[in-house]
């Protein structure tokens, strides 16, 4: 019997391409019985200074680890990268309007988009999305999930913890999952949760893994 | 960056070695405790570290910080390696750009003759008995660099402090301490973690 390949080849590529990407799971609305859930207060609720160190992977085989600081004071968000050595690699700050200032960016840094990049993962981690419908439900695991639609049609499903969140992935318009934000270990300070390490997956193009861990977080 | 770090941290332990060539103190080795500040205006206060650093003629080098992160940076025979750890084991860092060393050593090379003079990077000036000032001779490096600022301890040989100043509010202050002057310094120091 001749073997007919060209159509194995073609199910082995599809198969590729479908394994390689992640897509909005369906998601059973309506919080469960006896759940209730308020999914902004996952995120960060008052004004306070972070410190991280962030160990930065790319899919060329680029690694480093920096420290990072991030101050949310009064409607702004401030950033700065720096080395171990205490030099700073970027500093940036946001404003409410969402309008990006960059005080510094020393390569590879200062890459086109590599500022509305960073204050976007920051964001993501950090805030609730905004301008967003908030639906409740659970996922196929049978786990809560804060399900945030914006309007361009982007996604961001927030999986809560006990204490904080656990997960956070984020679908581009086309329901193809762009980030996937997992977090371990959460710690207790001034009454609040946060995650002592973060592991960010960013997908795409120029793919990127960071690992955060926390070093220090005060109240301003 | 890797290259002003490495510039400005071996041009002060240079300095250090030419303060005490021209007052009769011959350095085959140096180590010290040191304290960092990090200022930047966006903090609500400075940003500590605390390392240790060892220094052997001509070209040895270890820089490892203790706290808030552990890193190791380890330079002998010209070849620089810089360890972080990670998940409790130190893992080398990789693509960070180590050809730059040469310059390095050409920085080096101008001031073992035991002059507080000029260089191809710095200008250099001595404003009082205890205290230089570096300052970047190209406009590229003064956009990351302002100035520097040696503070000299009373014994010669070694430093005080060095402060780098990457804007008026920007800047990193070492504070050394536990000064040690042509200590034994076993040579696998100096590769190995």
């Amino acid at each position: 019997m001749k073997f007919v390949w060209q159509p194995v080849l073609v199910l082995f590529l599809v198969s590729c391409s479908f394994t390689s990407s992640v897509y909005l799971p369906e998601l059973a609305t309506g919080p469960p019985v006896g759940t209730t859930q308020n999914c902004n207060t996952l995120f960060v609720q008052d004004f306070r200074q972070f410190v991280h160190s962030i160990t930065f992977e790319t899919e060329a085989g680029y690694k480093a680890t920096l420290m990072g600081v991030i101050v949310i004071d009064k409607g702004m968000l401030k950033t700065a990268l720096m080395g171990v050595e205490g030099f700073v690699l970027f500093e940036a700050e946001q404003g409410a309007d969402q309008r990006i200032t960059v005080h510094r960016a020393l390569p590879p840094f200062d890459k086109s988009g590599f500022a509305a990049g960073l204050m976007r993962d920051v964001q993501t981690l950090f805030f609730a999305p905004v301008n967003s419908d908030l639906l409740h439900g659970t996922n196929v695991s049978g786990k809560v999930v804060c399900r945030y639609i914006k309007e361009s049609g982007e996604v961001t499903d927030v999986i809560p913890d006990k204490c904080g969140w656990q997960r956070i992935n984020v679908y581009d318009s086309q329901g193809q999952r762009s980030r996937a934000i997992v977090a371990e270990k959460q710690i207790i300070v001034d009454n609040a949760c946060f995650p002592e390490k973060i592991e960010l997956l960013a997908s795409g193009n120029h793919g990127y893994k960071l690992d955060m861990k926390l070093l220090s977080t005060e109240k301003l | 960056m890797r290259v002003c770090f490495l510039t400005l941290l071996l041009l002060f332990l240079c300095v250090s070695n030419g303060m005490s060539a021209k007052s009769s103190v011959h350095v085959e080795s140096v180590q010290a405790d040191f304290v960092q500040e990090k200022n930047l205006p966006i903090l609500a206060r400075p940003l500590l570290s605390k390392g240790k650093f060892l220094f052997r003629v001509p070209k040895s080098l270890r820089w490892e910080y203790f706290s808030p992160l552990s890193s190791v940076l380890l330079m002998e025979n010209g070849q620089i390696r810089k360890f972080v750890e990670y998940d409790g084991e130190f893992v080398e860092e990789r693509g960070m750009g180590l050809n730059a060393m040469q310059v390095v050593l050409q920085e080096i090379m101008t001031w073992l003759d035991g002059e507080i003079t000029d260089t191809p990077t710095f200008f250099a000036k001595q404003t009082d008995k205890n205290t230089i000032i570096l300052s970047p001779r190209k406009a590229a490096l003064t956009k990351i660099i302002t100035k520097i600022e040696l503070k000299l301890a009373d014994q010669p040989g070694l430093m005080e402090s060095v402060t780098i100043y990457e804007g008026k509010d920007s800047f990193t202050r070492m504070i050394f301490s536990n000064g040690v002057l042509n200590g034994k310094i076993p040579a696998a120091r100096f590769s190995t973690l």
